[in-house]
């Protein structure tokens, strides 16, 4: 093939301009840690990418979801235990004024009747603004009282739940008519159990006779008992809460191992092989040395520096 | 003596014909570096009578590779066209460099399940519909880019039809130059040259075949319409259809379709191919979130109890959702009126935003999720851009063989007229010892002729 000049220079300057855009794509790549810097450097990884950060973003969406589902579990845990406290106090009380029948009636119910009172505002917690107790009624308190100190329950069964992964979702609380107002209404024990004390067929004095004092103590153990039942399920709801806050706890461990499998999925797909990159460019960067030194002996060769 | 004479008469042709072949090296030489020049050759042939005849100054060139050159220089230009407008689209789906719109579509589900942990908080309200409006700008600006990269290839149509205009009047002009003044003596090269060199310049526009027999020239695209014939152009045009798009007309008709080649070919498939494509699949999804997340919202009670309200302003079809999506007038005027709940007297139910949440991962299209429709889109952008440089590339390759091949036959190399001119002069020179020779035998002879007188 017949070979001129004007050849020799545009292969010169093709093989210069090829060699600079390797060397600008290896030292993109260096300079930015990453292997795909445009979609078009891997279309499919690019694709992957869209989706792991999608799907990392969803875990740390998870991940908050469960963080908030636990404070909200262990607070309810705090306000049961504080519920259980006084539902005891309520017992022994209960239990007191069975033993000793002769102290007049008011020395436990003034107790008694406050205690009622703060288990009415315990049930009617709320977290971060929210009702605790009131199923999906969050904003306004779960338990009013009436004037004639009956209480209502205005909240709802639902047992809310949050999201903690595609499939799975995690209940958050429990509404009060499966606590305090269940097949044992506190409310309505302890009101019972003050009546009891004070009720009819009156205090229980020497003059009493056996058939009223049998009648009277009778009650009274009545709304004791189911007190007692109602403590016992009270811890039931209890463990309940503990094992929704430990499942809480155990997704959030379980999501990071997620999200670790995911940014390493990113990273394996799109952090550059510095050592790679790295040889690129210095291979490339011998070869434009050589190309231009080359390109430099070629123009020096001419008939004209041998007549 | 008539021998002497005609031996004077032979160095004399000699002399002559070197000299042309000194000035033929000389014009080569001067033009060793000019673009599209053809080297010139002297053709020599010994006459019948005495010395040597010229038979005229050939330009070389290589016929089939030249306008095999042509036929690449318009693919390259077309997949360089699109390689150029892919890359400014990709660049705007780049979510590695934060400029794609993954962000804002996982911002604004995830909002929605981050409300699902408190419905009645005004602060995840706002949370939700700052992420509502987000997504809507980011869908709005996204589909206002594309729309602008398709204004610029429609107007980069008409401005392409403009130049293959001035191109082929030039071109018809130097033809009819050409055919005026050239004959079997004097071969207008430079202005063969010229317009060889015009017509790869039009190759860069649009794909042109020429057809040169029995003195009648004749251009052409690659489909056979005219553009040239002899000395007269096919002017086109750019004629506006109803939506503004250009059309490329020859007379009545419609060519558009049949741009084979070139930056016009490449505008035309951004124009009509690639962008609207990428627009439809944005529109889709736009659409889709609509009218996903309007079915579980209007479905839903706000907190105050009411329902039937939407949270994206419904749209009748897909066509231009990109555009048009935007927080209904009921959200813009308070937060209240995001439904998460699915019972009117239950301000704390997050079933709705629960499942609106879960829009994100759930299958709404028949290719999967929000996210993987995404994904599909930035692949598709990608996979064209990626195709659009292996087409660049491999054209380039092509057409830079083709080039050397034509340069081969066709350029000026500096040495070898170097040498010829070495010839030339000893050949003149060889030519003068003739003459200076024949003078002496001459001088010789008359002073013989004195003698013997």
């Amino acid at each position: 093939m017949r070979i001129t000049s004007g050849q020799n220079y545009n292969d010169l300057l093709r093989n210069l301009e090829s060699i600079r855009e390797r060397m600008a794509q290896a030292q993109t790549e260096i300079a930015s840690g990453n292997k795909i810097n445009q979609l078009s450097d891997n279309p499919a990884g690019a694709a992957d990418l869209v989706r792991l950060t999608g799907e990392k973003s969803e875990i740390d969406q998870y991940t908050s979801n469960a963080a908030s589902a636990k404070d909200r579990l262990d607070y309810s845990d705090t306000a049961l235990g504080t519920a259980q406290t006084m539902v005891l106090r309520v017992i022994t009380l209960g239990q007191l004024a069975l033993a000793n029948p002769s102290n007049p009636g008011s020395a436990y119910t003034t107790e008694i009747n406050g205690l009622r009172d703060q288990i009415v505002s315990v049930a009617n917690t709320s977290f971060q603004g929210t009702s605790l107790f009131g199923g999906s009624v969050t904003n306004k308190p779960p338990y009013v009282v009436n004037p004639d100190q009956s209480v209502t329950y205005q909240g709802n069964s639902d047992a809310t739940v949050v999201q903690t992964g595609r499939a799975s979702t995690l209940q958050t609380q429990i509404p009060g008519d499966q606590v305090f107002s269940g097949s044992i209404n506190v409310f309505d024990a302890v009101k019972q159990l003050s009546a009891a004390i004070t009720g009819s067929p009156g205090p229980i004095t020497a003059a009493s006779t056996g058939a009223d004092r049998s009648a009277v103590q009778a009650n009274i153990q009545a709304q004791v008992s189911k007190l007692q039942q109602f403590y016992d399920s009270l811890s039931a709801v209890r463990s309940q809460v503990g094992s929704l806050s430990n499942a809480a706890q155990n997704t959030q461990s379980d999501l990071q191992a997620y999200e670790l499998a995911r940014a390493s999925d990113q990273s394996r797909i799109q952090s550059a092989d510095l050592a790679q990159a790295t040889t690129d460019f210095t291979q490339n960067q011998t070869a434009l040395q050589a190309a231009i030194t080359a390109g430099a002996k070629i123009s020096q060769i001419s008939i004209l520096n041998y007549l | 003596m008539q021998v002497l004479g005609s031996v004077l008469n032979g160095a004399m042709q000699s002399l002559l014909a070197n000299q042309l072949g000194l000035s033929v090296a000389s014009q080569n030489i001067s033009n060793a570096q000019t673009p599209g020049y053809s080297r010139q050759r002297l053709n020599l042939a010994p006459s019948s009578v005495d010395g040597v005849d010229v038979i005229g100054i050939e330009a070389l060139r290589d016929q089939l590779a030249t306008s095999r050159y042509n036929q690449e220089t318009s693919n390259r230009s077309s997949q360089d066209t699109l390689q150029q407008g892919l890359q400014d689209i990709q660049g705007s789906f780049n979510d590695t460099q934060g400029t794609g719109m993954l962000s804002s579509l996982t911002t604004f589900f995830n909002s929605f399940q981050a409300l699902s942990v408190d419905p009645t908080s005004l602060t995840n309200r706002q949370a939700v519909k700052q992420a509502g409006q987000a997504l809507s700008s980011a869908f709005q600006s996204q589909a206002a880019n594309l729309n602008n990269q398709l204004q610029t290839a429609n107007h980069a149509v008409a401005t392409d039809v403009g130049s293959i205009n001035s191109l082929t009047s030039q071109i018809a002009g130097l033809t009819k130059q050409i055919q005026l003044s050239e004959n079997v003596n004097s071969p207008q090269n430079e202005l063969r040259d010229q317009r060889a060199q015009l017509v790869q310049q039009l190759s860069q526009t649009v794909d042109v075949k020429q057809i040169e027999s029995n003195g009648t020239y004749e251009l052409t695209l690659g489909n056979g319409r005219a553009l040239v014939f002899n000395g007269d152009a096919q002017t086109l045009s750019a004629q506006p259809d109803t939506n503004g798009m250009y059309r490329v007309k020859a007379g009545n008709f419609d060519i558009t379709s049949d741009i084979g080649g070139g930056d016009l070919q490449g505008q035309i498939q951004l124009r009509d191919q690639m962008i609207p494509g990428y627009l439809n699949q944005m529109d889709q999804l736009a659409y889709a979130v609509t009218q996903n997340v309007n079915s579980i919202h209007s479905a839903a009670y706000t907190l105050d109890g009411n329902t039937g309200i939407n949270f994206f302003a419904p749209m009748a079809a897909a066509s231009g959702a990109a555009s048009k999506i935007s927080l209904s007038s009921d959200i813009l005027a308070s937060t209240r009126n995001i439904a998460a709940s699915q019972n009117a007297t239950a301000a704390g139910g997050n079933t709705a935003a629960i499942a609106i949440g879960n829009l994100l991962h759930n299958p709404v299209f028949s290719g999967g999720s929000v996210t993987d429709q995404y994904g599909a889109l930035v692949f598709n952008i990608g996979s064209d851009t990626a195709n659009a440089q292996a087409n660049f590339k491999e054209h380039d390759a092509l057409a830079t063989q083709l080039q050397n091949r034509m340069q081969s036959v066709s350029g000026v190399s500096v040495d070898e007229e170097t040498v010829k001119i070495l010839q030339f002069q000893r050949s003149f020179q060889a030519s003068a010892k003739v003459i200076s020779t024949v003078d002496q035998l001459l001088q010789t002879a008359l002073a013989m002729v004195g003698t013997v007188g």
